[in-house]
């Protein structure tokens, strides 16, 4: 189970950050 | 170009080009399908059978593959979109180019990063040198290079034009990748490719919910990283600009 919720944990949590991040970005140099 | 019209504006030379700027408007409702669909994603992959072999870890089964695609999916934009700015000069699909491999690495490490979570669960190791692993570690390396080149390369038309025939020189990797097990008969850790039916029951629904949310997840991102790029590219132009227009301009 421990792995499961580790590779689940990774994906969306990496692709969650790297939305965020393009999302702040693209805010900033809108400004 | 017809002779007589070289001062036609091109509207593709424009940043944002008028392709980016409608692509824009679509992320917004894409964000929104893709809220709804990760809702039942994750519903469908609690409420999935757990296999009788493997356990609750074949569960990665719906999230594994379905990265796969998204990265081949990158990769292959990448390529088609470095062909169309070769044969056309289309920069805002260069662009588009940039964007797609940098979503493409980032499903692609996100697959070889669960693939050896799944391996090291079932089988007891993190990593075995079957055709498959070795091909895709060689595509990650191939699109790093290309994002790597990009970015220490600069934004110049000899960069954007050499990074264009290296994106789709890379391409052959991935028929080469999809199809390795069949030619080299190395299934090591993988199975063959996935046909219908081949899924157990109940398993069906959660892969495809699974394949929908993040290839919704994968447009979502590109779009978002196309506009930062096509940002960024503006600024550029912009600040390049102000310095031929600023106190040291040579017309001044």
């Amino acid at each position: 189970m421990a792995y499961l919720l580790c590779a689940y944990g990774i994906t969306f949590g990496t692709l969650l950050v790297y939305g965020i991040a393009l999302l702040r970005e693209r805010r900033r140099l809108d400004d | 170009m017809k002779p007589g019209n070289e001062t036609a504006p091109n509207p593709e030379a424009d940043i944002p080009s008028p392709l980016e700027a409608q692509m824009s408007r679509w992320r917004r409702p894409l964000g929104i399908v893709l809220g709804l669909l990760t809702i039942g994603y994750a519903w469908s992959v609690v409420t999935a059978p757990i296999d009788h072999t493997q356990g609750v870890i074949q569960k990665i089964l719906y999230v594994h593959p379905p990265l796969a695609y998204g990265a081949y999916l990158g990769f292959v934009i990448t390529g088609f979109a470095g062909m169309v700015f070769l044969g056309r000069g289309r920069e805002d699909l260069d662009r588009l180019a940039i964007a797609s491999a940098e979503v493409g690495v980032i499903f692609c490490t996100l697959m070889l990063v669960t693939g050896p979570i799944w391996a090291r669960g079932t089988w007891g190791v993190w990593w075995s040198w079957d055709a498959r692993l070795t091909v895709t570690l060689l595509l990650w390396f191939v699109y790093l290079a290309y994002l790597l080149l990009r970015g220490f390369g600069g934004r110049n038309p000899r960069t954007a034009r050499f990074a264009a025939i290296y994106g789709v020189l890379g391409l052959v990797l991935i028929p080469l990748n999809y199809y390795v097990i069949e030619i080299f008969g190395s299934r090591g850790m993988h199975p063959e490719n996935l046909k219908q039916g081949s899924l157990g029951d109940g398993m069906g629904l959660p892969f495809l919910l699974g394949n929908l949310a993040l290839a919704g997840a994968f447009f979502y991102l590109l779009l978002l990283r196309w506009e930062v790029e096509s940002q960024r590219a503006r600024e550029d132009d912009q600040g390049s600009e102000a310095r031929v227009g600023g106190p040291h301009a040579p017309n001044d």
